[in-house]
């Protein structure tokens, strides 16, 4: 009994978390939207977190990889700390050091 | 927040302020500057994740609602080109006595500043160059 909940956790959690895929649309602005002449773009993401979804847009955008370390991010228009976990159709957008006033 | 593209006018947030139990009114109004240090600035093009910006500024006022005895606040930003002497920014708060008024018109000030998404690109005489 013990052994089939085992094993149906790891076909409900890890196995499908392996495979899973999200889509996840960025914003970008200020200095990010110069650099890549673009305003959004739908990214398909399989890890979780804000972190882990940095590090792969620092891959595919490497020419904004400093303006990434110096951003905050924003899913679905509430700043977020690095560990949260994204979810399919979130929206994230990237937010340059501000400068309001 | 209201970010508008047009004159911010002073004197319709002056009587949206006025009430019977305010004893102090305070405004804090920014403008583009040209100093030496900034060099020759000519005006300010402001941009906004304009929907993130509302909402933040939002939270920013209940937050001052809670922190200081204020009855009122308004928070105004324009956006697009804003030429030297024109407003860019205001943040107005009434409260029935002054020392909480100029309080809170410090820390909205500085706390939309630091969190609302918006960002500028100063325009210089002769050229465009962002700082």
């Amino acid at each position: 009994m013990f052994g089939f909940y085992r094993l149906e956790r790891i076909f409900q959690t890890e196995f499908f978390d392996i495979i899973r895929t999200m889509r996840i649309k960025v914003l970008y602005f200020a200095e990010a939207y110069k650099i890549l002449n673009r305003k959004e773009e739908e990214i398909e993401f399989s890890e979780s977190s804000i972190a882990e979804f940095l590090n792969n847009l620092r891959k595919l955008h490497a020419e904004i990889s400093e303006i990434l370390n110096q951003s905050m991010v924003a899913v679905n228009l509430e700043y977020r700390p690095v560990d949260y976990a994204l979810k399919d159709g979130d929206t994230v957008a990237i937010i340059p050091p501000v400068e309001g006033g | 927040m209201v970010l508008i593209g047009s004159e911010i006018d002073i004197e319709s947030v002056k009587e949206k302020l006025k009430r019977n139990e305010a004893g102090a009114i305070v405004m804090f109004l920014g403008e583009p500057r040209r100093s030496p240090e900034d060099g020759n600035v000519v005006s300010i093009n402001y941009t906004a994740y304009e929907e993130m910006a509302v909402k933040e500024a939002e939270k920013i006022e209940c937050e001052a609602k809670n922190k200081f005895p204020v009855l009122d606040v308004v928070i105004m930003h324009k956006l697009g080109n804003v030429p030297l002497r024109d407003i860019s920014f205001l943040v107005a708060v009434s409260s029935p006595h002054r020392k909480e008024a100029f309080e809170a018109c410090v820390w909205i000030t500085d706390e939309v500043k630091k969190r609302v998404p918006i960002w500028k690109e100063i325009i210089y005489e002769g050229s465009r160059n962002s700082k």
